[in-house]
């Protein structure tokens, strides 16, 4: 932050020509991949070089074929890196002796620019624009330091035209600049502090969880991950604008949604788009029947389960979401309407005042045990904590020695944050007034310099390890 | 919407004042020594140095850095000490692990940095030994007053409670009251079992109701002051029946300049939460005839005919009292960093005394200063240490990972 952005920004800002630019940002963010994950920058021009002649061959032989290739060839680098040690050790559990193991670290963002890679090489087959003949656009796409490692998936046909056409303006700069520092607010400031709590709970013994703690834990760690994926997310736009860019938006308010399905289309909105756009569609949608579009959720969900971790947990929590989003859209409830026909559960749910609100973040929240166990195991006992009650043990006394009042003002704002401040402004007129006029002001921006000055003082904590006892 | 030129003119100048500047302002100002900028390790370990790029090193030298860019990151102890002080006065509490924060800013320590302490499991008595694990400590002990009783030596367990069972109505309310933890349950153990046990619990809280205004624990540190160490010096003598220290409420006191706390350390607040008012017990030893020179403040401190040498890494204290008065016997303490609050006020009553740190200790001191008496010292929080204890070896401190 004080070394990378503010030169990156500097060189950046003292380049006119586009074309210079993109050669500046390529190597900034090779610079910025090999600092992160020395031993696999290789790998990222690797893949980059090979999408790279994918792409021309199929610009040339628009064939299925050449497309299987490509789709093969990308999935396979990510099998292989991600998922060839579930696949070994589940494989173990059927054959005798032990398989052995790739032992390799997964390269950072190789989920994402795998899915890059697909998005520019499928689209490419469908006609959206031609075969990109610059290499160093295409490495740049696949590169782009700012979204490399946790997103916006963005697609080609949005990214192309900006590298060919865009530049660096101070008013694309400020916004960009705020946006960031909201984004380090939201990391630091929430999702660091609750996560702290988060830590100090699930890592208390088995016989000392209750069930109190279990649901305050999963509740700290629904705002955890959400504040740490959208702050992420906002840097990474930000600083996108800041450099003349602008990437998609990956969440919106996610914990207003009152349906599973809804939630799925505010929360990581470019994973959800890119499975519906390469996955859901291509396989039917909903278009075939109900029980194709079934098979086609719960496919679509497994796999998105299966990419957020290689574990059978992500799995099992994937088709966890597919199981609420086919009820939401097959179950009927309530009584016939005048058409003779009963409303579906999601169409219940979008008209409920009390069910609907809480519904999908319930369920959200309670999904996430799946997403943090490590274990089948682990998500059971956690499970057990929450809904028996006749284990539902007396841990008065421990459940304020895991907060302290940084993660109690975290999780108050993150509460505040996360949806009902934003419902509350745009349904009541003066308070939405109020935050317009807040917006873009100056008194946003020095709260924002206060937003920085604390995550800093934040940070700045977070390096301090002291010990009480001499170690050296 | 466009954003109006004033408020992007404050983003572009927030970014090169929060974001361009600091680093290298940072090196401007260290170079040239401006603002008095502290850059001395407060964390009691060994912080990393800068990394140098071969190519042996490449694939790990940008973590190296990172952690070295941590731990020398632009104006840190300024940024620290804020941090502290926010979370402390704003917010009473901090987010370092190890460190409580009680009522009227009391600190406590809460952590398992060392020997499997947990100061909170002893204060909840949640962390009683199993009988095997007693069996283990009467089995160490035991060996050890053996040992002693063949070479004609006593041996004597002496036990200091930690500062959250003395001081606990400052400690934070959802921690409730004190229970019966592994204090007591050792000190009952070993006594049922015809140990000489000192428990300064005793001596300690009887002063304490008798003198509730006179502290006897240190605010910001987990250690007793000098007068917990003076009345903790006079149970042990009075227990070997050689204490001719006078009664604490006789005793003359020393203002003692602002220390440097072990607590405030952890939550980088040592160079500011210095207020802990202390004194130090002086002129304490029945008057013989043998007085302080009033002109000699210095004089004060050690009783007269008493010498002291401490070893360069402050591990071993030794005592020589040549006054004819005092007792004949020799002292030998193994223990912890409680005892050399206590030595110089023992030191009065006996012949000599010896201090050596347990995990400096080894059984050649034990040859080498033949004494009459050996006591081991432990904190409440080092009881485990009772299970490895041995008089025949090295007892290092066992970090924790």
């Amino acid at each position: 932050m004080w070394t990378f952005l503010p030169a990156s920004v500097i060189l950046a800002a003292f380049v006119r020509r586009t074309r210079v630019s993109n050669i500046l940002l390529l190597i900034l963010s090779l610079l910025f991949y090999a600092w992160g994950d020395p031993g696999h920058i290789l790998l990222l021009i690797c893949v980059t070089a090979a999408d790279y002649a994918l792409g021309l061959l199929l610009g040339k032989h628009r064939t299925r074929g050449v497309l299987a290739l490509s789709v093969v060839f990308n999935l396979g680098v990510l099998g292989v890196f991600k998922y060839a040690d579930l696949l070994l050790s589940t494989l173990d559990r059927f054959v005798p002796g032990d398989l052995p193991r790739t032992g390799g670290t997964l390269p950072l963002g190789i989920s994402f620019f795998t899915f890059s890679a697909l998005t520019y090489l499928i689209d490419l087959y469908r006609g959206r624009y031609p075969a990109e003949k610059n290499p160093l656009n295409m490495a740049l796409y696949l590169s782009f330091f700012p979204r490399i490692l946790s997103g916006p998936i963005e697609t080609y046909e949005h990214f192309r035209p900006q590298m060919e056409n865009r530049r660096m303006m101070v008013d694309g700069f400020a916004a960009g600049l705020r946006r960031f520092l909201y984004g380090l607010g939201k990391k630091v400031l929430i999702a660091d502090l609750c996560g702290i709590t988060v830590g100090r709970i699930f890592n208390l013994p088995e016989q000392s969880l209750s069930g109190a703690g279990a649901w305050i834990g999963m509740i700290l760690y629904t705002l955890q991950l959400y504040y740490d994926f959208s702050g992420y997310s906002d840097m990474a736009v930000g600083i996108g604008r800041m450099f003349g860019f602008t990437l998609p938006e990956n969440f919106d308010y996610p914990y207003l949604s009152r349906t599973v399905g809804e939630f799925w289309r505010r929360w990581h909105i470019t994973l959800g788009a890119w499975f519906r756009e390469y996955l859901y569609i291509p396989l039917g949608g909903s278009r075939k029947g109900m029980r194709r579009t079934v098979r086609n959720l719960f496919i679509v969900f497994a796999l998105t389960g299966l990419w957020h971790g290689a574990d059978w947990t992500f799995v099992l929590w994937g088709l966890y979401q597919g199981v609420f989003v086919v009820l939401e859209r097959t179950l009927p409830v309530g009584k016939k309407q005048q058409d003779g026909k009963r409303r579906t559960l999601g169409e219940a749910l979008t008209s409920s005042r009390v069910i609907g609100p809480i519904w999908a973040p319930l369920l959200w929240c309670i999904s996430l045990v799946l997403f943090r166990s490590s274990t089948f195991a682990e998500a059971a006992d956690i499970y057990r904590c929450m809904f028996v009650p006749s284990l539902w043990r007396n841990a008065g006394t421990f459940l304020p020695q895991m907060f302290t009042l940084q993660t109690l003002l975290a999780a108050v704002f993150g509460i505040l944050g996360c949806g009902p401040l934003a419902a509350v402004s745009r349904t009541c007129r003066p308070v939405g007034k109020a935050a317009a006029r807040f917006k873009n002001s100056v008194a946003e921006a020095v709260y924002l310099a206060f937003v920085f000055f604390l995550s800093v003082l934040v940070l700045a904590g977070g390096t301090y390890q002291a010990f009480i006892y001499q170690r050296f | 919407m466009s954003i109006k030129k004033s408020v992007k003119t404050i983003y572009i100048v927030l970014f090169i004042l929060l974001i361009a500047l600091p680093l290298p302002t940072w090196r401007v100002c260290s170079a040239l020594g401006a603002f008095g900028l502290d850059a001395a390790n407060y964390e009691n370990r060994q912080t990393a140095e800068k990394p140098v790029l071969t190519r042996q090193t490449a694939s790990l030298y940008p973590t190296q850095y990172e952690t070295w860019f941590d731990e020398n990151m632009p104006f840190r102890d300024a940024l620290l000490t804020l941090n502290g002080m926010l979370e402390y006065y704003v917010l009473h509490s901090t987010d370092q692990t190890g460190v409580l924060v009680g009522k009227d800013g009391w600190l406590y320590y809460c952590g398992a940095q060392a020997n499997d302490e947990d100061p909170i499991a002893d204060y909840k008595g949640t962390n009683l030994f199993m009988e095997d694990e007693l069996s283990q400590i009467y089995q160490r002990v035991e060996a050890a007053k053996k040992e002693c009783e063949f070479y004609g030596k006593r041996f004597v367990v002496m036990l200091v409670p930690n500062k959250e069972r003395m001081y606990s109505e400052y400690m934070p309310d959802s921690y409730g009251d004190p229970r019966d933890g592994r204090l007591k349950q050792v000190n009952d153990f070993l006594t049922e079992k015809g140990f000489d046990v000192v428990n300064t619990y005793d001596a300690l809280t009887a002063y304490k109701e008798a003198h509730p205004d006179d502290q006897i624990y240190r605010k910001y540190d987990t250690h007793w002051n000098w007068t917990g160490g003076y009345i903790a010096a006079r149970q042990f003598d009075t227990f070997l029946q050689s204490c001719r220290l006078k009664e604490p409420d006789a005793v003359e006191r020393a203002e003692l300049p602002p220390q440097n706390y072990d607590l405030a350390r952890l939550i980088h607040l040592g160079n500011v939460l210095t207020d802990d008012h202390e004194t130090m017990p002086v002129n304490y030893w029945e008057e013989t005839g043998e007085t302080a020179d009033e002109a000699d403040p210095a004089s004060k401190l050690l009783a007269p005919g008493v010498t002291r040498s401490i070893n360069d890494t402050f591990t071993e204290y030794v005592y020589n009292n040549s006054s004819e008065s005092a007792d004949p016997r020799h002292i030998f303490i193994i223990g912890d960093s409680f005892s050399p609050m206590m030595t110089d006020y023992i030191a009065s009553d006996f012949a000599g005394v010896t201090f050596d740190y347990y995990y400096n200790y080894t059984p050649d001191m034990l040859r080498e200063y033949d004494p009459d008496v050996v006591v081991y010292e432990v904190n409440e929080r080092y009881l485990m240490n009772l299970k490895r204890f041995t008089l025949d070896d090295l007892m290092p401190i066992v970090q924790a990972e």
